[in-house]
Order: C-alpha cells, then sequence, then structure tokens
C-alpha cells in the first residue's frame, strides 16, 4: 500500500507519542542496582541495618564521608542537611551518609558528627560496620576510597575518596550521581522530586 | 590582513607574558594600608585526636610579596596550609608550603580550596569555642588571630 501524505502523518505523530510516553516512563536510568543486594550494616546507635532494604519505599539521599576529612566530607554533610531542611518534614525522604573510613568511625563517632551538623535523627541515617561489608557495599557503588601518598594506618591518615552525593529510588536504585561538593541543592531537590 | 594578525598575534603573547605570578588568588583594587589584614575567620568542629580545618581571607596589604612561611596553634599537633583538590573524579588534600601572596592580593582559604589543616587536634572543638592561630609571614613576621569554631561560616 502507497504511504499517503495523510498516512505519513499518522505514523509519525504515533512514533512521536510512543516515544514520548516511553521517556516519562523511563525516567533517569539506573546507574547501579542494589534492589536485590543486602548488606548487613550498623547505624550511628550501633542498631543493625540492612541496607538498602530497610530504607524501602523511601527516596535516599546518599553521601560518602570519613569523619576525620576536614573539608570535602563536611561540605556535602551540610549540603544534605540544607536539603533535608528546605524539604521540611518529608517522611518520603531520607538521608543516609556511608563512612569510607569504617575502622575510626565507630557508631558513637558517626553519632558525635552527626550531632555537630545537628542532623535529624529521624531523618538521617549513618552507616558503618565490619569492613568488608562496608568496603562491598562502597565497591557496589563505585566509590572509590585509598589512603592519600605517603599514609599509613598507624598514623592520623587522611584519605582520597571519590566526592560524590548519590540519589537512589524507592526501589534500591541509584537513578543520579553528582559531584558533591558541586551540585547545587537545587539541583538535588529537583531530581528528588522526579522520583516521587 | 597579514599586518592585522602579526598584531593580533603580538598582542596576544604580550598579554600573555605580562601576567604577574602569584600563588595568591583575588588581586583586588584595596588601598595598600601597610599591613597584613585577616577576614571572615572561622574553624570547623573536631574531636580530640582527630582533623579539623580553617578559613580566612588574607590580604596582603603592605609593599612587598609575602610567603607565608608558617602556621601555628598549640591546639593541634600539626598546622599546614593545605589545598583540597580533584583528580580523575578522585578529591583529596595536598600541603601548600610557602605560598606567596603579592602586594595588594588577597588569598582565600574557604571550604573545598586552600585551608588551613589541623590534624591531632587536642581537645574537642565544639561550636562556640574558639582557637587562637598564628601566621608567620616572611617580610613582616607573625599575626595572631581568633578563629571562632562553626558549622557554617555564616552562623
Amino acid at each position: 500500500m502507497p504511504l499517503t501524505k495523510n498516512n505519513y502523518l499518522s505514523l509519525l505523530t504515533t512514533v512521536g507519542l510512543l516515544l514520548l510516553v516511553s521517556s516519562c516512563q523511563l525516567g533517569p536510568e539506573v546507574i547501579h542496582d542494589l534492589s536485590d543486594e543486602s548488606y548487613e550494616v550498623l547505624d550511628q546507635d550501633s542498631s543493625s541495618v540492612t541496607f538498602p532494604e530497610n530504607f524501602k519505599d523511601e527516596i535516599l539521599v546518599i553521601s560518602y564521608i570519613y569523619t576525620n576529612c576536614p573539608d570535602i566530607c563536611p561540605t556535602l554533610s551540610a549540603k544534605l542537611g540544607n536539603v533535608e531542611e528546605e524539604l521540611g518534614n518529608d517522611s518520603e525522604v531520607h538521608f543516609v551518609e556511608i563512612t569510607f573510613d569504617p575502622r575510626r568511625d565507630t557508631p558513637s563517632v558517626l553519632k558525635k558528627y552527626m550531632e555537630t551538623f545537628g542532623h535529624n535523627p529521624d531523618r538521617f541515617t549513618m552507616i558503618t560496620g565490619d569492613s568488608t561489608t562496608v568496603d562491598s557495599l562502597l565497591n557496589d557503588l563505585d566509590i572509590v576510597a585509598e589512603l592519600a601518598d605517603g599514609e599509613s594506618l598507624d598514623e592520623n591518615y587522611v584519605i582520597n575518596h571519590t566526592n560524590r552525593i548519590s540519589i537512589m529510588d524507592k526501589q534500591g536504585r541509584v537513578r543520579y550521581e553528582y559531584p558533591g561538593t558541586a551540585v547545587p541543592e537545587e539541583h538535588l531537590i529537583e531530581d528528588i522530586e522526579s522520583l516521587r | 590582513m597579514i599586518r592585522f594578525w602579526t598584531i593580533f598575534f603580538g598582542l596576544l603573547i604580550i598579554s600573555a607574558c605580562s601576567g604577574r605570578k602569584s600563588d595568591s588568588q583575588n588581586p583586588s583594587d584595596r588601598e595598600l594600608t601597610g599591613q597584613i589584614e585577616l577576614e571572615d575567620q572561622w574553624a570547623r568542629p573536631g574531636s580530640a585526636g582527630g582533623n579539623s580545618a580553617g578559613y580566612l581571607t588574607i590580604f596582603n596589604g603592605t609593599r612587598q610579596d609575602q610567603v607565608i612561611d608558617g602556621l601555628q596553634t598549640d591546639q593541634a599537633n600539626t598546622t599546614e596550609l593545605h589545598e583540597s583538590f580533584e583528580e580523575n573524579g578522585q578529591s583529596g588534600m595536598r600541603p601548600t608550603p610557602n605560598m606567596t601572596i603579592r602586594s595588594g592580593d588577597s588569598l582565600v582559604l574557604e571550604p573545598g580550596s586552600f585551608h588551613i589543616m589541623f590534624m591531632d587536634i587536642e581537645n574537642n572543638w565544639d561550636t562556640g569555642d574558639s582557637i587562637q592561630v598564628i601566621l608567620t609571614f616572611s617580610e613582616t613576621g607573625s599575626v595572631q588571630t581568633t578563629l571562632p569554631i562553626k558549622n557554617f561560616p555564616d552562623d
């Protein structure tokens, strides 16, 4: 059957609409899928946490820190605090800070760090645990942390690390990643909204 | 036409070569006061034995270029000028000793950039506390300043 001008226009419109609908349904692509993973870690109160299962049905805003980091990590923690404040008492969004220095960042150390930033314990969870599990979790999230040149674990060491904030959807899938110190807070809020 | 491009590239080269070489940032039009001026001081909270960072702006209001020869506080075992950097997606810090601030320039120490690195601090530094820091400059000697402990610069 020859393709008439009208048929051609109808076909084009249909394809266009299908593309539009499909792009709306897809949203941002899945960067890391932890929906079938289960990491047994500890929070700031030394309570067991199964990550990400315990946060199912919540959008997670995640930063990666160590408390002996004097400059970059506090900037990330402050940024998460500001976003939490901006969102108000939003039970759909939870904030998680995962340490890549579980050796020093015990639950009590993380609790004090969290209090320093005035983080709301209902909205924030600090994650530590045994090194193997934490390393595995970080590795699956593509977070790299290594001792800075010339540093050893015997000293008051500093760590070179990925500078990142991630947003995980309610199914445990990372959908957004940003350079942590650079991303504007408004941008984070906009992307959180897109996952509701 | 050839003459135009010759002049254009000539000016470009002259302009590129005439830039002053300095570690410091933010050359300003501020009047020289004959003094080193310190502003916007603050430091982050920290736990005993851990690390913290201090921030401030240093304006070199003297007529000489000044090298930061040293930083000292009795509240930490090691105090150094550091710079945060990002390379290949990794963030880290490195010492930046002997920074020069040209006459009339300011060096801004701020989060994610240059900062005073305090290592192995003596006691807990909590918001509301303050610490004393001595900065030593090559031409004019030492200046003591107070850094209030805050979570955010505007607190």
